[in-house]
């Protein structure tokens, strides 16, 4: 527990409505983040991590809308700010990356056209000249050789893990509090993923910026993040600190993420068992647990009604009828008390 | 690059090349020849007519006799009109044409691409709805028919405009109108739908991301990605805006080219015909080349991709 | 009511699968079915493209005439008539040819009476029925000749009586709905037989393109290595090429203006695109028969062939066939407009426009129905292609 509270979120529901339905990607999400720390969101591919991103940033478009909640950063409720202070606010104090350094930079624009339009954007007074010396800095800060030179690429020059450093290089270049990082390793390959997350890690240490790491592999959060949520259909199944999840699983999806990566951290010696079945469809969300048609602990009121959030330790909590005191007794699982999941940011 | 624009150069040269050939060679098998008329034409006379035109030469030595002429740019002596030469014909045409044709594309690029955006950034709003409206209109009734409306209306019920000719500046909206019609609405609607692919993409995203206002993350970073299908599509259309003219023209009576062209259709005057086909298709393959190189100045990604070996 | 202990019992498997399996039932087509049910503009079109088929095959069987009948009598007459009673329950309908028609109130047209006199001098017209001995005088110098300014234009007297000025009402035209042209010959029917003229033509010619596209496109594709290259330029060339020009030559050339000149200039020019969108098919196809092969035994052959290849390929093939008919339509009739079309008495939309154009400003009904056939026809197609478009493309599935 190191700092006061940085971003809180509480409560939040975003859904899409396409011309087919709504499309309730996120539904409920309450977690909170303290100053200086990586807060590690997993989840299969659809489980609504990006939504939830996005919807801090205040990115959700049409036909998206945040449907409730509020998102506390700094103290203040970025629901209710207006366009302009969100502008303001991104990409200065709150810096977001993508998943696909592919094509998520300007295809049309040399690398520095881009760096040093969002480097004055911010600073208003700074000279041409200086912007692009700091972003020259910058690409020499995230390890491009010959940043002077390379700035001048166009961004197809650059191979995947090139761009995406350009992409953190230009995130963090106003020093924000606050970095989202969206899936940054997943389109690269293992050795380059290793070095994105040093140096997000090294990088964090050095300009005090809390991390948002967003992934589907667990795998990748173990050695960087604090703390984890584990989203899955639009809702958050569990959360605790990195031995909270890793060593002392409290929700059958947890476990079947587990079981489904090769780890050598939690059951190495199993085999790999990939989760049956596929993910809810958010139109139709199920009325119990979203994850009740995947869990090989079925019970009929998980069928039946939302699971509770139930607290196991003062870090940790599941949102899992299994953990209700007149569950059966599984092996390996615990029992804990409910509480109310909306006033209890997930993970305190 | 500069390679890469000779070599599109050098290859659109020999498309036209082609393009000669193929045409030489298609009115010359036309059975009958060009100086068979319903009543027949007496022994003598054919042959000399024939001889006049060189036509009781080998086909081989035609055609090169006729590429020959090509080279400088002279099309030959027009069959059905004694004594006027294709080069004449088409010179006669050419202001008309080129006049309508130049104010057909400017009311395209000046119309068509702000009212695509507007409607992309008001998609699902009512000026979206007018827009897609009016321009699926456009590109669904055919120009020969939103002229005759036009004129039918504004020359023959309300009498506004003359209804045939360009002698005064009210003249020019009918041609105009109808000649861009399709190509403004489609342009509009290209527009429309690049835009909303492109404001879909990773890379607008990220400049929201980043906190750029609106003007930039439109005018900027989208406007360029938008334009590149649109520009690609404009080359060619310009020079088809040439083709629609021979409805156009007939309809309004413009002493232009396509009325040129269309006679000489219906005349069977083969040197007319093939004239104006080499020369449409060599203006043609020429915007297609200057779209290429526009192209490639736009995206840079293009000097790379396109280079195949 | 189940106990609280029966709702901490564990289901079956079958039974907590329920609801998935529910829901993914729905196949592609169905999915896309649902989708296309959606759209209301893709519903409309494809109302109007099942319309025009119908009115152009089983409207002419509905119709007295045919396509080529003439009753010159009733030449030029509008789609809407005045009709003036100049005695008892004798109707009158005056053509801007002068030519006097009796009607019977409902609109019906009966017969021609002839004129026994004509003085073009004073533009009085004499005609006389004789069965009924009725002789009705036409008068029509008024705004014609100097000093007779009149608010109505000719004033018509029958057996000496009043001059009547003005209609007695205005009837549908109910032996030609949609008026009849310059010989009498119905337009409606026309409109039917050109209806016809122009789906055959459309339909044809998008099949023949689909399977030129199809076959080349695949050959390319599936030779690949230099084949491809070269046959890939060649469509490049093609693509630089004015088509429209080459059929007007093609047609030009082969002289002979039938439906068949028509059906082979256009399927033989316009399949660059189809071989395109093939070729990049049977590409992807080749990489999937490697994916079938690496996954030998593990996945259903039934499920990728089901989800991935129908899908992908006929989806884009029928969009583009949905785009390519009314394309063809166009080209057709902008074809008969410069006067290459079909020849006569055959009747596509392209030469009824054609034909009405000359009178345009005296009988614009004779413009006004073919186009509205060709522009209704148009937005069908389009709307229906958009819609397909939108629920056929597999990238939207996801959503
Ligand atoms: N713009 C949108 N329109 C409609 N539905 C959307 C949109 N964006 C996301 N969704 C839906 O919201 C759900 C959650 O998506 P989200 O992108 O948050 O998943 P994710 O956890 O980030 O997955 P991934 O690992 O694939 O990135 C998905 O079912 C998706 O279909
Ligand atoms: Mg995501």
């Amino acid at each position: 527990m190191s700092g006061e509270p940085l971003l809180e979120v509480k409560n939040i529901s975003t859904s899409f409505f396409s011309h087919l339905g709504e499309i309730q990607a996120v539904r409920g999400v309450s977690f909170y983040l303290n100053r200086g720390d990586v807060l590690g969101i997993v989840g299969e591919s659809g489980s609504g991590k990006s939504v939830t991103a996005l919807s801090i940033m205040g990115l959700i478009e049409k036909p998206g809308k945040i449907k409730q909640g509020e998102i506390i950063f700094n103290g203040e409720d970025l629901m209710k700010k207006s366009q302009r202070e969100m502008c303001e606010l991104r990409g200065n104090e709150i810096s977001m990356i993508f998943q696909d350094p592919m094509t998520s930079l300007n295809p049309v624009y040399r690398i520095e056209n881009q760096m040093v339009e969002v480097i004055r954007y911010h600073n208003r007074n700074l000279s041409r000249k200086k912007a692009v010396a700091q972003a020259v800095e910058m690409l020499r800060l995230v390890k491009i050789p010959e940043p002077e030179k390379q700035i001048k690429s166009y961004p197809h020059e650059f191979s995947g893990g090139m761009r995406q450093r350009v992409m953190i290089a230009t995130a963090l270049s106003s020093n924000p509090g606050l970095l989202i990082a969206d899936e940054p390793t997943t389109a690269l390959d293992v050795t380059i993923q290793a070095q994105i997350l040093d140096l997000m890690n090294d990088l964090r240490a050095r300009i005090n910026a809390s991390i948002i790491l967003i992934t589907h592999d667990l795998g990748v959060i173990a050695e960087v993040c604090s703390r984890i949520i584990v989203m899955y259909g639009g809702t958050i199944m569990e959360a605790g600190n990195e031995r909270d999840i890793f060593y002392n699983p409290q929700n059958p999806y947890t476990v079947g993420l587990h079981q489904s990566i090769p780890s050598n951290l939690a059951i190495s010696e199993k085999r790999l068992v990939p989760i049956r079945g596929t993910p809810p469809n958010l139109m139709y969300p199920p009325k119990g647990c979203p994850f009740s048609p995947r869990c090989s602990y079925t019970m009929r009121i998980c069928l039946e009604e939302a699971a509770p959030t139930i607290r196991l330790s003062d870090t940790h909590i599941s949102v899992c009828w299994l953990l209700h005191e007149n569950a059966p007794k599984i092996n390996g699982y615990s029992k804990g008390k409910i509480v109310d999941r909306y006033k209890t940011p997930s993970g305190s | 690059m500069r390679n890469y624009f000779f070599r599109r150069f050098i290859q659109s040269l020999f498309t036209i090349f082609l393009i000669a050939t193929v045409t030489f060679f298609m009115m010359r098998s036309i059975p009958g020849g060009p100086f068979t008329r319903e009543r027949p034409v007496p022994d003598e006379i054919m042959r000399a007519l024939n001889a006049k035109y060189n036509l009781d030469a080998p086909l081989i030595v035609q055609y090169f006799d006729y590429m020959k002429s090509l080279l400088t740019f002279n099309l030959g002596p027009s069959f059905s009109r004694v004594g006027v030469s294709v080069n004449k014909l088409i010179g006669l045409g050419f202001p008309a044409t080129a006049k309508i044709g130049f104010l057909a594309v400017l009311l395209i690029i000046l119309v068509g691409i702000p009212v695509g955006i507007v409607s992309a950034l008001k998609q699902n709003r009512p000026v979206d709805y007018f827009v897609m409206f009016m321009a699926t209109l456009g590109v669904t009734i055919p120009n020969f028919v939103i002229a005759t409306l036009y004129i039918y209306l504004f020359a023959g019920k309300l009498g506004w405009v003359p209804s045939f000719g360009l002698r005064t500046p009210w003249a020019y909206i009918g041609p105009i109108l109808a000649l861009s019609g399709y190509s403004l609405s489609f342009v509009a609607r290209l527009t429309r739908s690049s835009m909303l692919e492109v404001l879909r993409q990773d890379y607008i995203r990220t400049a929201r991301a980043n906190g750029l206002k609106e003007l930039s993350v439109i005018g900027k970073h989208a406007m360029r990605n938008a334009l590149i299908p649109v520009i690609t599509y404009l080359g060619p259309t310009i020079a088809l805006l040439m083709t629609g003219s021979f409805v156009i023209e007939r309809i309004f009576a413009i002493p232009g080219i396509g009325r040129y062209f269309v006679e000489s259709v219906s005349s069977r005057d083969y040197t007319v015909i093939m004239g104006v086909t080499v020369l449409y298709a060599s203006f043609y393959v020429l915007m297609i080349y200057l779209v290429d190189v526009l192209y490639a100045m736009i995206d840079p990604r293009i000097r790379f991709d396109k280079e195949i070996p | 009511m189940p106990s609280e202990a029966d709702y901490f019992g564990f289901v079956s498997k079958e039974e907590s699968q329920n609801l998935e399996t529910l829901e993914k039932s729905l196949t592609y087509w169905q999915d896309a079915w649902r989708r296309l049910k959606k759209h209301k503009l893709a519903m409309a079109g494809l109302a109007g493209v099942i319309s025009t088929i119908l009115f152009a095959v089983l409207g002419p069987f509905f119709s007295r005439f045919s396509y080529s009948d003439q009753i010159l009598d009733y030449a030029r007459t509008p789609p809407r008539l005045d009709i003036y009673e100049v005695a008892d329950d004798y109707y009158v309908f005056l053509t801007k040819d002068y030519n006097l028609l009796r009607v019977s109130e409902k609109g019906e047209i009966l017969e021609r009476i002839f004129d026994t006199n004509k003085d073009l001098e004073r533009k009085a017209y004499t005609y006389f029925d004789a069965r009924r001995g009725l002789e009705i005088e036409l008068d029509f110098s008024y705004n014609l000749l100097p000093g007779k300014e009149a608010d109505y234009n000719f004033t018509l007297v029958a057996n000496g009586g009043d001059p009547i000025t003005e209609a007695t009402k205005t009837v549908f035209n109910r032996t030609y709905p949609f008026g009849s042209d310059s010989i009498g010959r119905s337009i409606l029917v026309r409109v039917m037989y050109g209806a016809r003229i122009s789906l055959i033509v459309a339909f044809v010619a998008s099949l023949a393109n689909l399977l030129i596209g199809a076959v080349y496109g695949s050959i390319a594709g599936y030779e690949g290595g230099r084949t491809d290259i070269l046959m890939m330029r060649f469509v490049d060339i093609l693509n630089s090429i004015p088509l429209l020009i080459y059929v007007i030559l093609i047609m030009v050339l082969v002289g002979n203006r039938g439906l068949w000149t028509m059906i082979i200039a256009l399927g033989s020019v316009y399949w660059v695109t189809m071989a395109r969108l093939v070729r990049g098919q049977v590409l992807s196809l080749k990489g999937q028969e490697f994916v079938l092969a690496a996954r030998a035994l593990g996945v259903k052959k039934r499920s990728i062939i089901s989800r991935h290849l129908i899908p992908n390929t006929i989806g884009p093939i029928i969009i583009s066939m949905t785009m390519m008919i009314p394309r063809a339509i166009f080209t057709e009739a902008f074809l008969s407009f410069i006067g290459l079309g079909v020849s006569a008495p055959m009747a596509s939309w392209g030469t009824l426009t054609e034909d009405a154009l000359s009178a345009l400003l005296s009988f614009p009904y004779q413009l006004f129905f073919p186009s509205m056939a060709i522009a209704i026809t148009m937005l069908s197609f389009n709307f229906l292609g958009d819609g397909l478009r939108d629920a056929l493309d597999p990238r939207l599935r996801k959503g």
